[in-house]
């Protein structure tokens, strides 16, 4: 349709007195934009503001057309008037997330790049299912720029709202800025604070863009030596415990002959022919020392995998002896975070003793990891106990080996296990903390059975369906209840038993889709403890909120999920598995205005430490 | 797609020529390893497992990876998906991987030759959840896809790396040796081709002596360099390795054999304006 032909079909409906309304005039607008004519379409808004009734009845009118009008002004790259008309939209609805991103678009458009950054952040805030988008273009904005300390903030808070670029992008950035720097020194410090970015990045899992940061790091290692050996190592840690150290994989690193670098040498030694080649004196630091012992445990995987079980011994070997003690790693900023490669290793080399029947290797890995325990309650390092208590425990059901054998009350697994779930609860009252261990209580069941202790089986079969409740894996808790239920419970136990199958029910049913019932009207008689009914009525109301704002019931997700509000603020600890539903409640919250907004958990104070 | 993204989409498409005639196109399988302890649906259930992971993870990396096309219908490469036991773990309760092998179609001295990646896994289930039941068909399919975009999403050099880095993107190059660059016939724009983004190129000189580069995506041709098939086209600078690249003579004839993606960075649009009919004053606003 022609511009005239517009203006005369608006003009006739106005004429006759038909409801030319605002909306009318916006929808023309908007074609006679994209019939390339904004000026036209200027001049109709304009026009048509004039008659937006005065005072609140003319809100929605005045903000409609002054964006139409912002939007015109802008196509006709008009940039400080499609500014005015957006800021005249955000004075009717200060909130308006769309006027936002706009404003935001003519900042960058127009070089302000601090304000479009900002513009957009305020965006993402009022409108969070959107905000991974208005993050990232954020971000961008800055990084054009070459505003990168900001951008950086800008690109991880993108990354937590979900972009899957963010990351990736940041990297690149971190990586030009590099490539851009005026001499060594400027070059050096750029490094540097990749190396920071790309560290961060490993600790949160974003391994892919890590591993991209630490090689754009090695492949500019002439300005800073120290630097790329950290990245090598770096790299090294992560791909070996990510299970993809391969020979793939290190061709990506600069060649051997390029660099005169020990640990590559070892490295690419060790890969090549699954053999030990570091060399031990030439490791300037803990984490080359963790690296090489994380990458021979790795290769040894591989060479299990390969069937050959004695090559992959000696790995293990070296890697236990090169890992830095779990005491060691405990207390290191560094590695404290990272898989505990001593007890994976120790782990495969019970196992291979098992597979081969070599009790004398048995023995030894045995005596290494009970003076690891001892070490572990000599520093009454909690955590270490549990961990050392768990693993011994695995080894020793792995092994079929439950009951006391030659006097010696320790080796075996019903007390290692025993051990590990008591210090976790020690653990648990000293810290308030939610440690749900399902699948050491299974184990334990398992064994409490070989034993014929029923009694003691099913009690942690119950315990084991609670955990698995609070980690959301129904069908398994499911299976925990069906043991127990079918090994005589007592009539209080029985009462539990059902208690929790309603549970189970309900949850099955909401993750299926096929009802959006309040389960918690007719609740079964609760012989649970109060903060478990907490979480679980959290988890239930939350999904069923969800479950009917995707059906449009509106009325009904409001109630689920101011339901949902209550049973939070009752909780004593929310699981990190609830992270997810409390940034749904944050969203609902926002967009409804719930003054209950402030009371949710901050996710960054919830509990996050994994159990092992 | 909410109105931005397509707002976002319709202004991308207004910006994709010149494109590719043919972009590579892959053709996606998947299976249940014989025998394995989820080898147990029925043939209608399997089939239907199949055909929705193929589909599925074919429209994920068709969006993920814009310079490739993913099919379930036969191509010139393949991607199988096979879901069986890590054999690392043999012994002990193994964890369930996805393994994943691209056979693809690429010139060796002029002649066809299919080049086959080394397996590629993507984690499943770990050995804690291997016993958990699997669902129905529909279930099961969305959890192997779920778990492929995770590893996408997570871990995308390692998936380019692994899985894409065999395919050839096209032979149609235009070389600028003097520059120690190859001129792709299509824009950075076309499929989002950020510029940290790297390629491989391998390329034959007039002696016939091969290169075997890396090189980094910039900016596009210079019009005047290039013929108009290749004006605005993409520009790859061949970086690394440093002796092969000086090596590379600056004379004509040098001829691009194959251009294989080693790095994705993904290019990121300017989003654009949200238009007047996608205003909601009743949302976030009031």
């Amino acid at each position: 349709m022609s511009r005239f032909a517009m203006l005369a079909l608006f003009l006739s409906l106005a004429t006759a007195g038909m409801a030319a309304d605002y909306t009318s005039a916006s929808a023309a607008s908007e074609k006679l934009v994209a019939a390339g004519d904004a000026a036209a379409a200027v001049t109709l808004l304009q026009g048509a503001l004039g008659d937006c009734p005065a005072g609140d009845p003319g809100r929605e009118c005045r903000a409609q057309l002054q964006f139409a009008l912002g939007y015109a002004r802008e196509s006709a790259g008009e940039l400080e008037p499609a500014a005015a008309a957006y800021e005249a939209v955000l004075r009717e609805y200060p909130d308006n997330a769309q006027a936002l991103a706009n404003l935001a678009g003519v900042y960058r458009r127009a070089g302000n790049a601090q304000n479009a950054a900002t513009t957009y952040e305020r965006a993402a805030k009022v409108d969070p299912a959107a905000a991974a988008t208005y993050l990232l273009a954020g971000a961008e904005v800055l990084h054009q720029a070459d505003d990168h300390e900001s951008a950086i903030k800008l690109y991880r808070s993108a990354m937590r709202a979900g972009s899957p670029d963010a990351a990736p992008r940041l990297v690149t950035m971190m990586d030009r800025w590099v490539e851009t720097a005026a001499d060594d020194a400027e070059r050096r410090w750029r490094l540097q604070r990749s190396s920071e970015v790309a560290d961060q990045l490993r600790r949160d899992g974003t391994i892919g863009p890590a591993l991209d940061a630490y090689e754009n790091i090695m492949a500019r290692r002439a300005a800073a030596p120290d630097i790329a050996s950290h990245a090598l190592a770096a790299w090294t840690e992560t791909h070996a415990n990510a299970q993809s150290l391969t020979a793939g994989a290190l061709s990506r690193l600069p060649p051997v002959s390029e660099w005169q670098s020990a640990f590559l040498a070892g490295l690419a030694a060790t890969v090549a022919n699954g053999t030990w080649s570091f060399d031990a004196s030439a490791f300037t630091n803990d984490l080359e020392r963790y690296a090489a012992a994380a990458a021979a445990k790795a290769i040894g995987d591989q060479l299990v995998a390969e069937n050959k079980p004695k090559e992959a011994q000696a790995l293990y070997r070296e890697a236990l002896s090169r890992a830095p003690r779990p005491d060691e790693q405990d207390s290191s900023d560094e590695l404290s975070w990272r898989p505990v490669v001593y007890l994976d290793a120790a782990l495969q080399l019970a196992r291979i003793a098992q597979a081969t029947k070599d009790d004398r290797l048995f023995a030894q890995v045995e005596d290494q990891l009970f003076d690891q325990k001892m070490a572990a309650y000599r520093s009454k390092n909690l955590f270490a106990v549990q961990r050392m208590h768990t693993v011994l425990g695995t080894i020793y059901a792995e092994r079929g080996e439950w009951k006391v054998k030659a006097g010696n009350p320790y080796t075996n697994a019903t007390f290692q296990l025993e051990k590990a779930l008591e210090t976790a609860a020690l653990r648990q009252e000293k810290q308030p903390s939610l440690q749900p261990l399902p699948y050491l209580r299974t184990t334990l069941a398992e064994g409490y059975r070989i034993q014929d202790d029923q009694a003691a089986a099913r009690k942690q079969e119950i315990a084991a369906a609670k955990d698995y409740l609070d980690l959301d894996s129904i069908d398994s808790a499911q299976a925990s209840l069906r043991r127990a239920a079918a090994a005589q419970p007592t009539p209080e136990e029985k009462q539990s038993i059902d208690a929790l199958q309603a549970i189970t029910n309900y949850r099955s049913v909401i993750q299926k889709g096929t009802s959006t019932a309040d389960p918690w009207k007719s609740p079964a008689t609760l012989k649970l403890d109060d903060d478990f009914v907490s979480r679980q009525k959290f988890k239930t109301y939350s999904d069923l909120g969800l479950r009917a704002q995707q059906l449009g019931k509106e009325k009904q997700a409001e109630t689920y999920f101011d339901a949902a509000i209550v049973a939070v603020q009752e909780q004593k600890v929310v699981p990190k598995s609830d992270a997810s539903r409390i940034q749904q409640l944050e969203k609902y919250t926002l967009t409804t205005k719930r003054k209950t907004v402030a009371k949710l958990p901050s996710l960054d104070t919830i509990e996050i430490k994994p159990p092992l | 797609m909410n109105r931005i993204a397509a707002s976002l989409a319709i202004a991308l498409l207004a910006t994709t020529l010149p494109v590719l005639a043919q972009k590579p196109t892959v053709d996606v399988a998947f299976a249940i390893a014989d025998g394995h302890l989820y080898d147990k649906f029925s043939p209608a259930n399997e089939a239907a497992i199949s055909t929705k992971v193929a589909a599925d993870v074919s429209a994920l990396l068709a969006t993920a990876y814009p310079l490739f096309d993913f099919a379930t219908r036969p191509a010139s490469n393949h991607l199988s998906i096979t879901l069986e036991d890590r054999r690392a773990d043999s012994g002990v309760a193994p964890a369930v991987v996805l393994t994943l092998k691209t056979k693809a179609r690429v010139l060796v001295d002029g002649q066809p030759f299919l080049s086959e990646s080394i397996p590629y896994q993507v984690m499943f289930r770990g050995d804690e959840e291997r016993g958990e039941p699997t669902g129905g068909a529909v279930a099961f399919a969305g959890e192997i896809v779920a778990a492929l975009r995770n590893s996408v999403t997570t871990n995308s050099s390692g998936f380019v790396t692994g899985v894409l880095a065999p395919i050839n993107v096209t032979t149609e190059v235009f070389p600028l040796p003097h520059q120690r660059v190859f001129v792709m016939p299509f824009t950075a724009t076309a499929y989002l081709i950020g510029r940290g983004s790297r390629f491989r190129v391998t390329a034959t000189g007039q002696s016939m002596q091969a290169y075997d580069l890396e090189a980094q995506a910039g900016d596009a041709a210079n019009p005047s360099d290039v013929p108009a098939k290749f004006q605005r086209g993409l520009c790859l600078s061949a970086d690394r390795p440093e002796t092969a690249v000086a090596q590379l003579p600056a004379e004509q004839g040098v001829r691009a054999d194959g251009v294989h993606l080693l790095k994705y960075d993904r290019l990121i649009p300017d989003p654009p304006p949200i238009p007047p009919s996608a205003l909601r004053t009743n949302r976030g606003g009031r």
